[in-house]
């Protein structure tokens, strides 16, 4: 896993723009995000994500193509636009599978601390996040209704 | 359909009823007794009207109406019989009687079920067709009665057809019910408790009151103007042939030109003018007419055919517009009735307000006539009066209904319950509350009592001072200074030696607004060795009560403080300055230092000692405060402080763009918290401000400062007329225009590849321009009404986008008409385009010139780095895909760097170029997407 320098600031924020979590955040107010990711670059066969490890960071890929596994078994296959971890910056968690590369893959990776440091700061990117969450929460109730409805 | 096909039942069947009944009733009584059936109509509105109220508040309408239908055919097939059988003449009376309320009633029926099945836009759309299905069930019947007398041999006999439409019109009722029966299971239920809703009670509603009156005066008018066709004509018209061929012709007119009226234009012309024209067109037209025919009767006697040929103009103009404009409008008038008085009110207005006007109108005929005769210009005139008083009720119920679509567009609110602390009932609760170990419930019973200015309140300070629990003795010790303050110094004195410093510090603050010089050597024993807080309020304590030398001592300690290399020293220092009494004996110079201090806790507390008029040459220290999270809301509160005395200086700041966005915003903020004509004065020169977000900050503040409702409550130097200024209409102007341009770019990317992250930023200055907007309009109308609307467009129910559209509808006038277009729900961009581009024409741009003139921005009208950014990467990528290569050199050799100050335009352009100039290309990163991921 080697650190790059490969992507400008509007490139990593058209990354982040495709995020659920930023998807009420203005693309100018972005640009601020965009500068605490970090490039990544991981060859076929490395294991970025341990299954189990506590983090606080999530990737994006942006190229190649990531396999999540429990073990051997496959859960899933993902490539560019994809997140791990979205909620590991907000709520870190232990890593439910592990993700490896299955090609060379370019990802970019968001810290926590950095991330709360920028919440703090810039307040209406707070409020937009808070704003997804409830959507999506409100979303999930929803179903829930419906569900217990039926 | 179904209310159409409802309606024109309705229409046949009244035609099927009228013709039999009037022409056996001319025969047997003559048209002498016409007024009498009037007057009976009142009497049978006023029972009909009862009834019906009591048995709407028990089941639902569509039951009722199937009810009504069936004992009316029920009723018409027993006339039929008693007619046909038995020759019972006065069986006609009795129909003629029935005409005037079988009609509004009628329409209770359909109108009522169009108001629960249709939202109030498409009501004001539609509702034309549907009247025009009762105008064309009535020519039908005309024209079909004929043939069918011919065919059934007896004019009775036309009676059995209409009970057989009733039969008919009451199966339709059934179809709809269980069509829709969701929408129609709804009943008018008054709850337990509840003011049963009588005339009176409905009465007492302004509005409904406004709505009876306009059906009532616009009842007697058509009323009287009708009987002056028939008793014209019956002058000009001595033969009976005669008068049966105009009568013909007068029907076939005034109800041709009302169903190619409803049909072609009355739907047109409300959605156009709104419901303004609606309430009002038809009686401003009769009045012109009647004006007119007053003035020809004047010249050329009543009996000129000029004068005639009015009358009959007025009487179709009339009949026109209650159908294509008045009865829709009222039932969109309706509609914003509280909606448990909803259905009753239409039935009384209806069935009772309206058969009661119609027998006044019969009564005053039968006076007229018998008084001298009513062939002159009496009638006319009186009818002139009506029609005048109709006016001016029109618009009043106009006014009536914007300010109760307002209330309907209101969420639901829980009305707090008084706690009645008279009792000793009361203050049993109150005493639970001060014993309860949860300090909020103490506090709670606190404010409560002080709230109510309580007598116990004192008592129960002065025993918490010396309460167990020690956070509550410094609380109690606080309020009682307030409401008893030699009891408190007392208390004070006590507390002094208490082992909570929190209680030391409040008695020794207690004691400088209260105590006196004897209290100072104690005062300055308590402090020694203790937490800051407590040295803070004694050093402000000995400044006030304490000698000369005291506060020489303090202004020592102060500058000691202030040159500690410890941060926690130089907070105390800066709190001591807040709090000591300001003099000569203190430097207060020392505080410029303290407030460029590097420590931001030692910055807020010197923030936080800014007194005006002392630091007024600090200003610019403060302001400068203004652009660090960590500082601004400290920095705003001490300009806040400063009133208007910071004004100048603020709003050398707002100029420009040099101070920067973020304190920018934070001093429109400023400007809201100081409140005032002159901070006022300072937003309003700046609402226009060239960078769009913070002009949406300074309007935010103006909104804020306006009153909350649009109908008064305003601060006592607020002119209503200020916030309606020329500057304010233009910028709403110049973002709608902005608007239409950021679509027109979006529609023209439509579809355009590898363009995402251009469109989403020109979204996101859609959604900036749409906050401006609202914002915009707030200033004009109210927070309130537009938080409402704003409230009811976020719904997933069309019932409440269409209250918040009729709202903007009938608000807004000229430009701001437009604003609907970005407003509404569901529009799609090219919708939003084509409607601002009615009112700001744009030439369609193809998606190249579209990128070109954003990343160009040569006409300013932009003005913003990251659209200009994403404009650049769009070409770029594009180049990169070989779909425009020119494109990018063109932007690349058409901007300089050296332009832009905006960090990200020069980093994008700066990267592009060194990746074209070394043959890579990587710009636009997931440009495949993994959908599956």
């Amino acid at each position: 896993m080697t650190e790059v320098d490969e992507l400008l600031t509007i490139e990593r924020v058209a990354v982040l723009n495709r995020m659920v979590l930023f998807g009420a955040v203005p693309g100018h107010t972005l640009v601020a995000v965009a500068r605490l990711l970090e490039e990544v670059r991981v060859e076929p066969g490395d294991t970025f994500i341990e299954g189990g490890s506590v983090e606080d960071w999530l990737f994006v890929v942006v190229d190649g193509r990531v396999r999540v596994h429990s073990g051997e078994r496959t859960l899933a296959e993902a490539g560019p636009g994809s997140v791990v971890g979205e909620l590991a910056v907000l709520v870190p968690a232990p890593r439910s599978a592990s993700v490896t590369a299955m090609e060379p893959t370019l990802l970019l990776r968001l810290r926590r601390a950095p991330f709360e440091e920028l919440l703090d700061d810039r307040p209406e990117i707070a409020r937009a996040v808070i704003a997804t969450l409830a959507r999506k929460l409100q979303e999930s109730a929803d179903a829930g209704d419906i569900l217990e409805g039926t | 359909m179904l209310l159409a096909g409802q309606a024109f039942a309705l229409g046949l069947m009244m035609a099927w009823i009228l013709v039999p009944a009037s022409a056996i009733f001319l025969e047997a009584y003559g048209s002498g007794l016409l007024p009498v059936t009037y007057i009976g109509a009142a009497a049978a509105g006023i029972a009909s009207s009862a009834s019906l109220s009591a048995v709407l508040r028990r089941r639902t309408l569509s039951a009722v109406a199937a009810q009504v239908l069936a004992g009316l055919a029920c009723l018409l097939a027993t006339a039929w019989v008693l007619l046909w059988k038995f020759e019972a003449e006065w069986v006609s009376f009795g129909l003629l009687v029935l005409v005037p309320i079988i009609v509004p009633i009628g329409f209770v029926f359909v109108v009522g079920q169009a108001g629960m099945l249709l939202d109030v836009r498409v009501l004001k759309a539609t509702y034309a067709r549907v009247i025009a299905g009762f105008a064309l069930g009535f020519v039908a019947g005309g024209l079909a009665g004929s043939p069918l007398l011919r065919a059934l041999g007896g004019t009775e006999h036309l009676l059995a057809a209409a009970a057989l439409v009733a039969g008919t019109f009451l199966l339709l009722v059934e179809v709809t019910r269980r069509t829709f029966s969701a929408e129609l299971s709804v009943v008018d239920v008054v709850h337990e408790g509840a003011e049963r809703p009588t005339l009176r009670v409905l009465l007492r509603h302004r509005y409904i009151t406004l709505i009876v009156a306009f059906q009532m005066l616009s009842a007697v008018e058509s009323q009287w103007l009708d009987y002056l066709v028939f008793d014209r004509a019956s002058r000009r018209y001595e033969d009976s042939e005669e008068l049966a061929q105009f009568i013909g012709r007068f029907t076939a007119i005034a109800y041709g030109a009302d169903i190619l009226f409803l049909l072609l234009v009355a739907g047109l012309l409300l959605r156009r003018f709104g419901l303004r024209y609606g309430l009002t067109a038809n009686s401003v037209a009769v009045m012109t007419l009647i004006g007119g025919m007053i003035l020809a009767a004047s010249l050329q006697g009543s009996a000129a055919t000029i004068v005639f040929v009015l009358i009959v103009a007025a009487r179709v103009t009339d009949l026109v517009f209650s159908d294509g404009t008045s009865r829709t409008s009222l039932s969109a008038a309706y509609q914003v009735v509280p909606s448990a008085l909803r259905l009753v009110t239409q039935a009384k207005v209806e069935g009772l307000a309206v058969p009661v006007a119609i027998g006044a109108s019969g009564v005053i005929l039968v006076v007229l006539r018998w008084a001298g005769g009513t062939e002159g210009i009496l009638l006319p005139v009186l009818t002139s009066v009506v029609v005048a008083a109709w006016i001016v009720v029109a618009a009043l119920v106009y006014r009536g209904y914007r300010v109760n679509l307002l209330a309907s567009l209101r969420r639901r609110t829980l009305d707090p319950a008084a706690l009645n602390l008279d009792g000793a009932d009361g203050l049993v609760v109150i005493e639970r509350l001060v014993d309860s170990d949860d300090e909020r419930d103490v506090r709670l019973a606190l404010d409560v009592l002080a709230g109510a200015n309580h007598a116990a309140l004192p008592a129960i300070l002065s025993r918490l001072t010396e309460d167990q629990r020690l956070d509550l003795r410094a609380t109690a010790l606080e309020r009682l200074v307030d409401v008893e303050p030699q009891t408190a110094a007392v208390a004070a004195r006590r507390g002094l030696t208490d082992p909570s410093f929190r209680v030391r510090a409040v008695s020794i603050r207690v004691l400088a607004a209260v105590g006196g010089a004897a209290d100072v050597d104690d005062i300055a024993a308590s402090a020694n060795d203790s937490p800051p807080d407590v040295m803070v309020a004694a050093a402000a304590a000995i400044t006030r009560l304490g000698s000369d030398a005291g506060r020489v001592r303090v202004a020592a300690d102060l500058v000691r403080l202030a040159r500690s290399r410890a941060a926690q020293d130089r907070v105390i220092a800066a709190q001591m300055f807040g709090e000591c009494e300001p003099g000569e004996w203190m430097d207060r110079s020392v505080l410029r230092a303290l407030l460029d201090d590097p420590d931001h806790d030692v910055v807020n507390a010197a923030l936080a000692a800014t007194r005006w008029p002392h630091e007024a040459e600090l200003v610019h220290h403060v302001t400068d405060h203004l652009h660090d999270r960590r500082t601004s809301i400290a920095a705003v509160d001490a300009l806040v402080r400063g009133r208007d005395s910071v004004l100048d200086d603020v709003e050398d700041h707002l100029h420009g763009h040099a101070f920067g966005r973020r304190g920018q915003v934070m001093l429109a903020r400023v400007c809201r918290r100081i409140g005032g004509v002159s901070a006022r004065n300072v937003l309003h020169r700046h609402v226009d401000h060239p960078d769009r977000e913070v002009g949406l900050a300074v309007m935010t503040a103006l909104a804020a400062l306006a009153p909350r409702g649009t109908a008064g409550g305003a601060a006592d130097d607020f002119d209503a007329a200020e916030m309606d200024q020329p500057g304010h209409t233009a910028v709403v102007r110049a973002d709608l225009e902005h608007a239409t341009y950021v679509l027109r770019a979006l529609v023209a990317l439509d579809g355009f590849p590898s363009t995402d992250l251009l469109r989403a930023a020109l979204r996101d200055e859609l959604d900036l321009v749409r906050q401006r907007l609202v914002v915009g309009l707030s200033m004009r109308h109210g927070t309130e009404a537009l938080d409402r609307v704003q409230f009811q467009f976020a719904q997933h129910d069309p019932r409440s986008h269409a209250l918040a559209l009729e709202w903007l509808d009938v608000t807004l006038t000229g430009a701001d008409r437009a604003v609907v277009a970005m407003l509404e729900p569901g529009m799609s961009d090219h919708e939003r385009l084509r409607a601002l581009a009615r009112r700001f024409p744009v030439a369609a741009i193809d998606p190249v010139a579209a990128i070109l003139e954003l990343a160009h921005d040569r006409d300013r009208r932009w003005r913003r780095p990251w659209i200009t950014a994403c404009a650049i990467q769009a070409a770029a990528v594009l180049a990169d895909d070989g779909v425009e290569s020119a494109m990018i050199a063109e932007i690349e050799s058409a901007i300089n760097l050296d332009d832009h100050d905006d960090e990200i335009v020069r980093e994008t352009l700066f990267g592009i170029r060194q990746r074209r100039s070394a043959g890579r290309s990587r710009l636009d990163p997931l440009s495949e997407v993994d959908r599956t991921a």
